[in-house]
């Protein structure tokens, strides 16, 4: 068993912070949108004492906003408690000391960082974008106008302990995390991200508060685990187009689909090409790194892997750095460094773990671990927020129109498009079989469950048209 | 969406909201009553099958039926399957797949209500308990002016 204590190490990588850490599992869509607005406002007090009323019983109730007759009454005191956490906790990732909270009103945000530092990554990338939405957030998380009396009991909960001391105002341009500058695609790519976020609250302006955060929570965990699985590429080398990068082919019909189906196995063929993409850009990453430093011939053998292993990764310490050392061979090339330090950050299978157990936390990715293998997928909540980020209000969008827009925003493939020929892209998948009969049967499962889900119309002429649960026609 | 842990009225729509977004086992463990709308307020609309022909189309309705809420506009299609899901005991496992969606159906259907339906002082939470299949309903009446959070009937 290794001790070199690198798996996970982000830092190996240089710039991208869209990468798996050691714990992939941990992340969870509450503890990214806390990451997320904690970047955005600071760090409030209120939620960690909300956090002691939910989980401990010696937590006193503070009365007001709460009546006595609650907090001096046991059995009341108890239920209260109970339906905070059902507002405030639902995913039950607020424990004693610790967690993130539903941010029904911005004093809630705590400072856990189970995010894994990807909300402040999503906060860089978002901000860096669109200079107003903090402004946007401000109004919808600290306001103090309340219609709903779900949003007033935030409001009056939010007042327990301190005052608000965020400074608001327009953010100012920063770089996003991943290099924008190489290929057209990432920027792009990094434009289309924010705006399914941004575009969560101000295309939804009639929905009540509570509303709102859910699906902002859900498109920020929804865009986040998109960059995970991509930016890694955009690091590594220029991108134009989707096609230059490997396919990703999404199963239509109901999750998690039988595995001997033709379109499932596609699908869990174009999750194992991703991976194997992602890891070798970053074993690519590694490569150009540690190529760099220039050791002159008259330092020992035993001394070079060393040096190059120290000048090539500033951020290793001294005792990763002769771990690591270890499991070298005095003479191992630049090529056998790479692989096993790549082993030592991401052993076999991390990367795999990493990104289904993301993409199931919101229905993105499946089967649970242990009932087969991973593969891309759609949960009915997801179809309908891939929807409300690619179509307008008021718009209805040919089917075939729609998916070429989220092959051309997302990379998302799911059957033929007008433009996006999906068979002839998921050649590179290298799939034997009828692949085009797969597609084209995935093409219509996706055109039933979006008209049986409110999100599609079907028309006698034979036309399905895209639109909103809640457009306005 | 109270997966029979509490009787539901027949007078008026309970509208329930579920904070909880990561997919479980389990679905949520409670949920919140956000607001009601009477049952008035509803219709039960046949689909058209003409649309675009004339102004006004020829009434030619379709077999397929909408609960409709009159001054939202939201829409719940109403067929067989979903009336026999609503009918039995509502799975709380997330891999009933039918449930599923039958509750993402809902939550648009309320949501798409609440928008001018929320309860401006009253909330109700609801709190399951899924392993002996019984749910307990708190009700509280919030007031902003008052600065009070107080049990309610």
């Amino acid at each position: 068993m290794s001790n070199t204590n690198l798996k996970g190490r982000r830092d190996i990588f240089g710039e991208s912070s869209f990468l798996l850490g050691r714990n992939p599992e941990r992340p969870s869509p509450v503890h990214v949108i806390n990451g997320f607005l904690r970047a955005a406002f600071g760090r409030k007090e209120v939620g960690q004492k909300i956090i002691a009323i939910i989980n401990d019983r010696d937590e006193v109730l503070p009365t007001p906003p709460i009546s006595k007759s609650i907090s001096e009454n046991y059995k009341s005191d108890e239920l209260f408690r109970k339906s905070l956490s059902v507002i405030l906790n639902p995913d039950r990732r607020a424990w004693k000391e610790i967690g993130s909270l539903f941010p029904l009103h911005g004093e809630f945000i705590t400072n856990d960082p189970s995010d894994d530092g990807y909300g402040r990554s999503m906060w860089k990338l978002v901000a860096g974008i669109d200079t107003n939405f903090k402004n946007v957030l401000d109004g919808l998380l600290f306001s103090d106008n309340s219609p709903d009396a779900l949003t007033s009991m935030g409001i009056l909960l939010s007042g327990i302990n301190t005052s608000n001391n965020h400074e608001v105002g327009s953010s100012t341009k920063i770089p996003p995390p991943w290099q924008v500058s190489r290929g057209k695609l990432s920027a792009k790519f990094a434009n289309n991200v924010t705006t399914m976020i941004t575009s969560s609250i101000s295309s939804n302006i009639h929905r009540i508060r509570s509303a709102k955060i859910v699906a902002m929570t859900t498109a920020i965990y929804f865009a986040t685990w998109l960059s995970i699985l991509r930016s890694v590429c955009f690091s590594d080398r220029p991108i134009n187009t989707w096609a230059e990068l490997a396919p990703m082919f999404f199963y239509a019909g109901l999750p998690p689909g039988n595995p001997q189906d033709p379109a499932v196995r596609l699908s869990s063929r174009s999750f194992e090409s991703i991976v194997d993409e992602c890891r070798s850009s970053l074993i690519n990453i590694i490569r150009k790194k540690i190529a760099k430093p220039r050791v002159p011939t008259k330092i020992p053998k035993t001394q070079r892997n060393l040096i190059k292993i120290t000048k090539a990764f500033p951020s290793l310490n001294k005792k990763d750095i002769d771990n690591l050392n270890q499991l070298l061979k005095p003479d191992a090339t630049n090529e056998s460094i790479v692989e096993t330090l790549f082993s030592e950050v991401y052993p076999i299978g991390h990367l795999e773990k990493g990104f289904r157990s993301m993409g199931r936390k919101i229905g993105l990715a499946g089967p649970e671990r242990g009932f087969g293998s991973p593969r891309f997928m759609f949960e009915t909540s997801m179809l309908g927020l891939l929807v409300d980020s690619t179509v307008g209000i008021t718009e209805q969008v040919s089917y075939a129109e729609w998916l070429d827009r989220i092959y051309e925003k997302f990379g998302i493939l799911v059957g033929f498009g007008k433009q996006t020929d999906t068979h002839e892209l998921i050649t590179a998948l290298k799939m034997p079989g009828p692949t085009y009969t797969a597609v084209e049967e995935n093409h219509d499962l996706l055109r039933r469950r979006l008209i049986r889900s409110g999100l599609a119309s079907e028309y006698s002429d034979g036309e399905t048209e895209i639109h909103r649960h809640d457009g306005e026609k | 969406m109270n997966y029979k842990t509490y009787s539901a009225s027949l007078a008026r729509l309970q509208l329930w909201v579920d904070h909880s977004i990561e997919r479980r086992t389990e679905r949520a463990h409670g949920q919140i009553l956000a607001g009601e709308a009477e049952s008035q307020e509803f219709n039960i609309k046949p689909s058209q099958v003409l649309i675009n022909f004339q102004n006004p189309p020829p009434d030619i309705i379709g077999t397929n039926r909408f609960l409709v809420h009159k001054t939202s506009n939201s829409i719940f299609k109403l067929d067989a399957e979903k009336l026999s899901l609503i009918k039995m005991l509502r799975s709380f496992r997330r891999a009933d797949r039918r449930h599923s969606d039958l509750e993402w159906d809902l939550t648009r259907f309320f949501e798409m209500i609440l928008r001018n339906q929320y309860s401006e002082y009253d909330i109700g939470i609801l709190i399951c308990d899924f392993n002996t299949m019984v749910g307990k309903m708190a009700n509280y009446k919030i007031s902003l002016d008052a600065q009070s959070i107080e049990e309610s009937q």
